[in-house]
């Protein structure tokens, strides 16, 4: 990285220069078999340079190959007229999670195979899991000054998925966390309980007709509706292209009033974050208020083409994608009752809690129409049976106008890699489209 | 580049080892609303080295050329780390020495980075001039991919694939309501495959037309007329995905289900996955175990004949390996995938198919699919009703879903005008995508499917 800020300087670039280094240790099982133990290193740099007034970019994962400049450069002589200079960076450190920690996989290998023959023997299935460790270092700096942010993150996730041939059909269900340092046995006992949760009367078929119901929207099935139209409807690289329905509409009401986002770069995950990764600080931003739309999500080049602000949110996906807007953790405000509280006292609904077929439908504009991959028909308060060959449809923007309540339960789940985390209560709607056999 | 991965396993003088090197060199433009978003080239190369050891494999990357030994060393290591409870013994495979070289009559490479750009603004350009369309985007891919192969065994593959496709798109907007349609284009042909799109991009302009006046679907059970492209996406997503092995071969339940010669679906009904189909988006010479690709039955005539293996997951269950064990890319560890998958010919006339029909739907184009095993979903780009035999207007939204198993026997006819896609996306699996992978088919006609609606 070094000799590529060196020669930029050189060469009197208005340089960007962001460096990542990723290095993953993972042990994988597959059909409840030891399948692999890996240790991978990824590091490459992505440049961005303005020149004449145009934006020019490239990357490499040799991170002292100069040709990084001369493609830049390049590129620059087709790339966007800029409105935008690239900001003065403080000199600031950050770090999440315990970086001494490491996995071990020798401790935790015996308690791995006692939950896999666990799961196997009282569901009768195969099970897939994972056991990571990712340690992560990123590093900014850019021409206007000698300064640069970095940030070195470490992390802990397991996720555990069973697969079984019941007599309601095909069986998957999964559960996944995370942790700031090593894993413990009780800890990956703790997921397998929660995967457990999702396994009530799950041999048994309830039959339904197709219609309109109360559907309890868990965080896997919110994240495919809720989560993904909010997230791009405000996002600034489609609100800067007029591909969003949101453009425009601040300060109006587009959801039930129940319902409050933020996104939250304070929130204790490892989508952390002190500064972007375009160098500016981040800060807690309420996104919809009782159901108003209050702001957007803008990296450094979509607010400059709409004229606003940036929020602080330009997100590198990886070292060689451009910066684009994201939110660092999007946060769905709980509710009081538990799930189980509310569950309790309904008459009739169905809990829809793995969605097959995500993104599939008009997003954006906040269609939705996903397969039941795993439900419940709940009836006098119980969880009666499993739905299936069903289809629940509809539309973001109207259907979550009828909230009748959120849970106080919520789940962390991971978008996009490592860099935007959910974190998302069930949400109870009235009267969405269900459509079965 | 080989002498120097045979160095790297040298030492070793038990078990099985790899390595994979690949180099790539990346090119991406895209224009929207008249201005270039991205143009850009990007180099990427590093490797991978497996080492497998009774059941079990050690992964481990390397960048540079100089880290190889560490890498085999680090692979070795973890793979003797622990026990698996059950040992597996890969079958062992002749060796092979080949230098696959890309047939192409243009090689990308061959053609400027500003005649690239000229192409997206002249397709660009093409997409615009209505009102409605509030975001036009053209993007061209471009991916040169050399990987070398080298195992234990004494294999030596160099093979290159020349990777360029272009892919239009436009956002219409009328009063509310915003629709998106698009169309995406690309193989291993060369770069002759992004030439003379223009037929292809004027449908965009009349796709995003049609969806802004169609009428949201009215969810039901629908008997449906699939184009060749979304019918390539059902059998990829609803049964493809099935038969990769690594899904199946210790779950004693679904091998009972997906036992060979068991009936899958109307004899007319044949599924092949072919990786060794030159110029598909999905060819490769050899797998990422170094196994040749070819053409594999799924279901001939009906029945249940084969399934994609890796050398792994073939030495599990006492069958040959199919060519079908895939990486996307050296940082990954190969899995069972497909290559080019399609539906054969059958007979039926396009008119047939409508052939009393009463109330269905003509589905065309792909957004895009999901499969958990036995129940899948699909989208298409756009729809149209069928009434009493004939093509109605148009409907937007469409997402069929189904069981696989079911809905394989509700195809009761075949046409007979197969073709194969591939564009710009890919497959995915795990954390594994985008796959280069196309599929295809003839028109068909499947009774009974859920179709998601308001």
């Amino acid at each position: 990285m070094e000799r590529i800020v060196s020669e930029a300087k050189k060469k009197e670039l208005n340089y960007e220069v962001f460096f990542t280094k990723e290095e993953t240790k993972s042990l994988n099982f597959e059909q409840s078999e030891l399948k692999d133990i890996s240790h991978k290193i990824i590091e490459g740099i992505g440049v961005r340079l303005i020149h004449n007034g145009r934006m020019g970019a490239s990357s490499s994962n040799n991170v002292s190959n100069l040709e990084v400049l001369d493609f830049a450069l390049n590129s620059a002589r087709f790339g966007k007229e800029v409105q935008f200079t690239f900001p003065e960076l403080p000199l600031h450190s950050e770090s999440f999670g315990d970086s001494k920690s490491e996995l071990e996989f020798e401790k935790l290998y015996p308690v791995i195979n006692e939950i896999v023959r666990y799961l196997e023997n009282k569901y009768q299935g195969k099970v897939d899991l994972s056991l990571t460790q990712m340690k992560l270092y990123q590093k900014l700096t850019n021409y206007r000054c000698e300064n640069y942010i970095e940030r070195n993150t470490t992390f802990f996730d397991f996720g555990l998925s069973l697969f079984s041939v019941t007599s309601s059909g095909f069986l998957i269900t999964y559960s996944w966390s995370w942790k700031k340092s090593g894993l413990t046995s009780d800890d990956l006992w703790n997921i397998t309980r929660k995967m457990e949760q999702t396994l009530v009367n799950y041999d048994k078929i309830a039959k339904i007709t197709s219609g309109r119901y109360k559907v309890i929207f868990s965080p896997y099935a919110l994240l495919s509706t809720l989560g993904i139209t909010i997230s791009s409807g405000v996002n600034g690289f489609n609100l800067a292209r007029r591909m969003s329905p949101l453009l425009s509409k601040l300060n109006e009401k587009i959801l039930n009033e129940k319902i409050n986002i933020t996104d939250d770069p304070n929130l204790d995950t490892p989508s952390k974050r002190g500064f972007d990764d375009e160098g500016l600080r981040t800060a807690k931003r309420s996104i919809i208020e009782n159901g108003t739309l209050k702001d957007y999500i803008l990296n450094l080049d979509s607010a400059a083409e709409l004229k606003m602000n940036p929020t602080g949110n330009g997100i590198r996906y990886s070292f060689s994608s451009l910066p684009l807007p994201g939110f660092h953790n999007f946060a769905v405000q709980e509710g009081e009752r538990s799930l189980k509280d509310i569950i309790r006292g309904m008459d009739n609904a169905i809990l829809f809690l793995i969605p097959i077929g995500e993104g599939q439908s008009n997003i954006i504009m906040g269609d939705y129409s996903l397969n039941v991959g795993l439900g419940y028909y709940v009836e006098n308060g119980e969880i009666v049976g499993r739905v299936k060959d069903t289809m629940i449809s509809g539309n973001v923007y109207t259907d979550f106008q009828e909230v009748l309540e959120i849970s106080k339960d919520t789940e962390l789940l991971m978008s996009r890699g490592y860099n935007t985390f959910f974190n998302l209560p069930f949400i109870i709607v009235d009267n969405v489209s269900v459509t079965t056999k | 580049m080989i002498e120097e991965l045979k160095r790297g396993l040298g030492h070793i003088s038990e078990g099985y080892a790899d390595i994979r090197y690949e180099v790539w060199r990346t090119t991406s433009i895209n224009m929207i609303n008249g201005k270039i978003e991205v143009a850009s080239t990007h180099v990427i190369s590093g490797g991978s080295v497996r080492y497998y050891h009774r059941g079990a494999y050690g992964f481990s990357t390397f960048t540079r050329l100089e880290d190889i030994e560490g890498a085999v060393r680090s692979a070795e290591n973890l793979a003797k780390l622990l026990k698996p409870k059950e040992e597996v013994v890969l079958k062992p495979q002749s060796p092979v020495k080949d230098i696959v070289e890309p047939k192409v009559s243009i090689n990308p490479n061959k053609i400027t980075f500003d005649e690239k750009v000229e192409l997206v603004k002249k397709y660009h350009d093409l997409l615009t001039g209505n009102d409605k369309f509030v975001a036009v985007s053209v993007t061209y891919g471009e991916n040169l991919l050399t990987r070398y192969f080298v195992n234990t065994e004494g294999t030596e593959i160099i093979e290159e694939r020349p990777y360029c496709g272009i892919s239009g798109s436009i956002t219409g907007r009328d009063g509310n309501l915003l629709q998106r349609a698009f169309r995406s284009f690309g193989d291993l042909r060369g770069y002759e495959t992004v030439l003379r799109r223009e037929a292809d991009f004027e449908e965009i302009k009349k796709d995003v037309l049609d969806l802004l006046r169609a009428d949201k679907v009215e969810g039901g059970v629908y008997t449906v007329i699939l184009d060749p492209q979304i019918a390539g996406v059902f059998i990829h997503e609803a049964f493809g995905h099935l038969s990769e092995s690594d899904l199946i071969f210790r779950n004693e339940k679904l091998k009972e289900i997906m036992t060979l010669g068991k009936d899958m679906g109307t004899d007319l009904l044949s599924v092949v996955d072919d990786g060794s189909l030159e110029g598909e988006r999905g060819f490769i010479a050899y797998d990422d175990d170094g196994i040749k690709s070819r053409k594999n039955y799924l279901i001939k005539n009906g029945k249940l004949v084969g399934r994609l293996h890796s050398r792994y997951t073939s030495s599990l269950m006492g069958e040959e390996p199919t060519g079908n064990s895939r990486a996307v890319n050296f940082n990954y560890m190969p899995i069972v995938r497909m290559t080019n998958t399609y539906i054969e010919n059958g007979t039926e006339t396009f008119e047939g198919l409508l052939e009393g029909i009463q109330r269905g739907l003509y589905v065309l184009g792909a957004l895009g699919g999901q499969t958990e095993l036995e129940m899948f979903t699909f989208s298409s780009a756009k729809a149209y009703k069928i009434e009493n035999g004939k093509i109605g207007s148009p409907v937007r939204d469409v997402v069929l879903s189904g069981n696989v198993f079911e809905t394989l026997k509700n195809i009761d006819a075949i046409g007979n005008d197969l073709q194969m896609y591939g564009g710009l996306g890919g497959c995915g699996k795990g954390a594994q995508v985008p796959l280069p992978v196309s599929d295809g088919a003839p028109h068909i006609r499947i009774k009974n499917v859920i179709i998601g609606g308001r």
